[in-house]
């Protein structure tokens, strides 16, 4: 039995860098763009390490008779004053430009890495020294210091180069460091560190191979900053030997003649900056698929194909599912029905959440109850229109109100939004925004909800405060969000959140960051609230405590579907799916003394691994072969219960 | 400052706003728990006191390593080993470099730093009659670059995919033009085409604004491009970031309108590392200052400090890396105070 967790859940492949650089190559050259800079590169750099192979001409042979003429057969980039080869100029004059980047490069990459990698693993007072040295080289004009140091042999760029290595070190310095401090706080370094590894071995075989994607990315823009200041230096005449070429004195040759022709700028000039934007833009793209990649480690999607012919079915089954519902009913605030939600990417779509049908009354608290992953905080969200980027309502209805709010213009579901319905989220410490003031806040809210400006919004700030019991409202007007404590906070924001007075408050987990103490009050507060107003409430949670303590109804989730609906009271008298039977067996709240709390074996299957059939197949005590077979639909009886579940009626009989 | 916990908050109630300590006299006290900005500024200007004088050090022992001999170079090399000493004597040359140092900072305590070699100015004078083309020139391109850099990151982070692209493309394309050859393509266009703005040469304030301000624009602008391509991604980065917080969902969804969950929430949130960069850009322009103010003829601090470095005029350059090291320190200190402003949390730490 318990083998089947190893079916269904894969275990994790460890990443392993070094054969992942094949992979990192291979989605490189699918990016165009990096192909293209990669290619240019590898052309500048080589023509610049043997220019006498490349070069046409001799950079140097003058030829008066011939001068500032434009591009042609014998001279394709045209010639300079002098008459000579601008082509075998440029490849010439690349040399000691490109010699001298790379110098810096590579002294700014290896303080980068030794210096990065130190602070980043042994923290304390080592990290802080070399934290204030990066602040105070990070506001040194590099180029103030390099005429300094270039005062000293203003033909020989080498000293200047190891000042600007030291001096463009920091920006690499500071990435090494967050990459080793993450690489750091992995299990299985902190493991090595425990088992005494020496740290030169852990930080060589351990912490490097992650450093060296980030440092291509560095590589390249130190590259190109070192590259701009050199040919800006030998534009100056520093670091040049006449009447050999470098791109910056050609720039400013070409500048000498621009009266009489203007092209010599564009060929001279355009090599630094097509240089410079390649580098930038191998950098960005590399960047891309390192980061691509750090978010594949979730598992693979479907192919495209299977995913959008999933989706197809999907939507087909929500559609009959939502015709087997009963249809929205008048006295509802919010009806959802076959509500489906999809995530479209690059590679198709896959279904997050299924078909979901509900109904909220007026004046009603709804619990949606479920697992991690189940698809609960999705449908909440889905209602207010808050998907976030890459997330969209597939199929389905929701009506607040007889208002249909998929597709709704922009302007009336602002509309919708300030009127009729309020959202209080998870965590107060990140709904409330730090820079406002808790009496910014909540004007600014009754602005837009409730028209009132000046002394009226704070008069009624105050009343929203004192509604959800705040002592001392008045002051607490003027406190930030981070000068109270969490359970001040959730209830500021639920204050907020009755700004408008709406009719329906979503509340997505609104005790979950709380204290247990902190969470009863909530619930107490949510209750009575409703009491006083009628407004209806849709309450999001994974707690079945405070269903029973806060919920008229509930809807019980498990993999992007609503699986059993029901009053509170029935379902915890009677329940009909085997999937909310065993999670209130898991549930603490309900357990007797002595009795064994039994966890769900598995876990809620990925949106991409869902079953044909059942989704709690594999986790269920009582499944057959016929709960493979095909949709199961959700079921509603006489008395306003329904059920995803085609044995529920023989099992409630056999008094499972 | 202190490591005594301030008295409000053991008395007061939970979530009571944390005060910052004051750091200077008791008398002061009440002034500061008023004002924690004042408070603040006064700490951080406290600081930059010391920052100032490690930077007076450090100016002086660069100085001092380069090889080469200011007698040498004064005499043209026709000296003998009198007249040498002559000139080590005259210079301070003569004595150990604590005591060169000790002589060079009582000299700077009196507003002097010595004069220059070749021409004979005084070295504050000469510094004094630069620094304002340099600092109008780069508070130019630090507000035009800032301006331009968070409108387009802004755009690009509240746009599709297309704008973004573009925007992208543009910042790519400012990122990779080298200064130098930017104001030689906006002298070609606006100054030798069109005719619009001079090419080169500065005219004061005093003389004329308008012709002031038309000599500054094409040099600001060139300065400014490669300083808004960085405002711009760091820009758009911050706001990519804020815009996926939930406090902005939660906005939403109240129904406040998206110009002012962008602008007045967003973008506040997303301002304290578009600062950082802006700080990052300043230091980069006052380097920038010296093509520029060789490209246009500009007579600033910039255009000084390469004529000292190719001449070897140890005073001029002493003065001038100074002059460079003092505007950063007031530019940090500015930016700290910003982020005070901007942020509540910054002015208790």
């Amino acid at each position: 039995m318990t083998d089947l967790i190893g079916k269904t859940v894969p275990a994790p492949a460890a990443i392993r860098p070094a054969s992942d650089s094949v992979k990192v190559v291979k989605a490189l050259l699918r990016k165009p763009l990096a192909v293209i800079s990669l290619l240019f590169l590898a052309l500048v750099l080589f023509a610049s390490l043997f220019p006498s192979v490349v070069a046409p001409d001799n950079p140097l042979a003058a030829n008066v008779s011939a001068a500032l003429e434009g591009p042609s057969r014998a001279h394709l980039l045209g010639t300079d004053e002098l008459g000579r080869d601008v082509l075998s100029r440029l490849i010439y004059g690349g040399r000691p430009m490109i010699i001298a980047s790379i110098e810096a490069t590579v002294l700014a990459l290896l303080l980068g890495t030794v210096g990065g990698m130190a602070a980043g693993y042994f923290r304390g007072r080592l990290d802080r020294t070399i934290g204030w040295v990066v602040d105070v080289v990070l506001s040194i004009p590099v180029m103030i210091v390099l005429l300094v140091v270039l005062t000293i042999n203003s033909t020989d760029l080498t000293r200047a180069m190891v000042a600007l290595g030291v001096l463009t070190s920091a920006v690499p310095l500071r990435v090494v460091r967050s990459v080793t401090l993450e690489a750091r706080s992995n299990g299985y370094i902190a493991a090595a560190r425990v088992a005494g590894l020496p740290h030169r071995r852990i930080l060589v075989r351990h912490v490097l191979p992650r450093v060296y994607g980030p440092l291509i990315v560095q590589g390249a823009l130190a590259g190109s900053v070192a590259l701009m200041m050199v040919t800006g230096l030998a534009f100056l005449g520093l670091g040049v030997n006449p009447p050999n070429p470098t791109w910056g004195s050609m720039v400013s040759d070409a500048a000498q003649v621009m009266q009489q022709d203007s092209w010599l700028l564009v060929p001279t000039g355009g090599i630094v900056t097509l240089t410079v934007l390649c580098l930038g833009l191998f950098a960005d793209a590399f960047r891309d698929v390192l980061a691509e990649r750090a978010s594949m480690s979730s598992p693979v999607s479907r192919s495209a194909a299977a995913a959008s012919a999933a989706v197809a079915a999907e939507a087909a089954q929500a559609a009959a599912d939502r015709a087997a519902f009963r249809p929205p009913r008048p006295d509802a605030v919010l009806s959802v029905r076959g509500l489906t939600i999809a995530r479209r990417s690059h590679s198709g779509s896959v279904i997050l959440v299924d078909g979901v049908n509900f109904d909220v009354m007026r004046g009603e608290i709804l619990g949606i109850v479920g697992e991690s992953g189940s698809g609960k905080t999705l449908t909440a969200r889905a209602i207010l229109n808050l998907l976030a980027p890459g997330l969209e309502v597939a199929a389905g209805e929701v009506l607040l109100d007889g208002t249909s709010l998929v597709n709704l213009s922009r302007r009336r579901l602002t509309g919708v939004r300030r009127n009729l319905v309020s959202f209080v989220a998870q965590d107060p410490s990140q709904s409330l925004d730090p820079s406002f003031s808790i009496g910014s806040t909540l004007r600014e809210a009754l602005k837009w909800r409730e028209n009132l400006t000046g002394g009226a919004a704070t008069s009624r700030a105050v009343e929203l405060l004192r509604s959800v019991r705040l002592p001392n409202a008045e002051q607490l007007l003027h406190y930030y969000p981070y000068q109270v404590s969490g359970g001040m906070a959730q209830r500021v924001a639920i204050a907020r959140a009755l700004a408008g007075n709406p009719k329906l408050l979503v509340a997505d987990e609104p005790t979950t960051a709380l204290d247990v103490t902190v969470q009863s009050e909530i619930l107490a507060l949510l209750r009575s609230l409703r009491d006083d107003t009628g407004m209806a409430i849709l309450f999001i949670t994974h707690n079945w405590g405070a269903v029973a303590d806060l919920c008229d109804r509930a809807a019980v989730m498990y993999a992007g579907e609503v699986v059993e609906l029901g009053s509170v009271g029935e379902l915890f008298a009677r329940t009909l799916h085997p999937y909310t039977s065993a999670l209130l067996r898991s549930s603490p709240y309900f357990s007797k003394p002595g009795q064994e709390l039994r966890a769900i074996r598995g876990s809620v299957p990925h949106p991409t691994e869902w079953t044909q059939g059942c989704r709690f197949q594999d986790r269920c005590d009582f499944a057959t072969d016929t709960c493979k077979q095909g949709a199961i639909a959700l079921r509603e009886n006489a008395d306003n219960r329904a059920v995803r579940c085609i044995r529920a009626e023989e099992l409630a009989q056999a008094g499972a | 400052m202190s490591a005594q916990s301030p008295p409000t908050l053991t008395s007061a109630a939970p979530g009571d706003p944390l005060r910052p300590e004051p750091v200077t006299s008791v008398a002061n006290k009440n002034i500061f728990r008023r004002h924690p900005l004042l408070a603040f500024f006064t700490r951080r200007l406290a600081l930059a006191v010391p920052l100032l004088f490690i930077v007076s050090i450090l100016t002086f022992i660069i100085v001092a390593l380069i090889p080469g001999n200011p007698a040498a170079l004064i005499l043209g090399g026709s000296g003998n080993v009198q007249s040498y000493a002559a000139i080590d004597a005259q210079l301070g040359l003569d004595k150990p470099l604590p005591v060169q140092y000790w002589n060079w900072l009582t000299r700077l305590f009196h507003g002097d730093l010595g004069e220059s070699i070749f021409t004979h100015q005084s070295v504050v004078q000469e510094l004094t009659q630069r620094l304002g083309v340099t600092v109008a020139l780069v508070v130019g391109a630090v507000f035009l670059a800032s301006v331009a850099g968070v409108l387009l990151g802004t755009l690009a982070a509240c746009s599709r995919r297309t704008v973004r692209r573009i925007i992208d493309v543009i910042t790519w394309a400012g990122f990779a033009v080298p200064g130098f050859w930017l104001a030689y393509l906006l002298v070609s266009t606006f100054a030798m085409h069109i005719k619009l703005l001079p090419g080169s040469g500065y005219v004061p304030f005093g003389t004329s604004p308008s012709a002031w301000f038309s000599s500054l624009v094409l040099p600001v602008i060139t300065l400014a491009v490669p300083g808004a391509t960085a405002v711009a991604k760091q820009t758009r980065d911050s706001m990519d970031h804020v815009l996926g917080l939930e406090y902005i969902t939660t906005l939403r969804a109240d129904g406040i309108p998206q110009r002012s969950v962008v602008l007045r929430h967003a973008l506040r949130n997303a301002a304290l590392p578009i600062l950082t960069m802006i700080g990052l850009i300043f230091v980069g322009m006052l380097g920038g200052t010296v093509v520029v103010e060789q490209v246009f003829a500009l007579p600033g601090l910039g255009s000084l400090v390469l004529q000292a470095a190719s001449s070897h005029d140890l005073p001029v350059l002493e003065g001038a890396v100074l002059y460079f090291a003092i505007i950063v320190i007031a530019v940090n200190l500015v930016i700290d105070l910003l982020y005070g402003w901007l942020d509540p949390r910054v002015r208790v730490q």
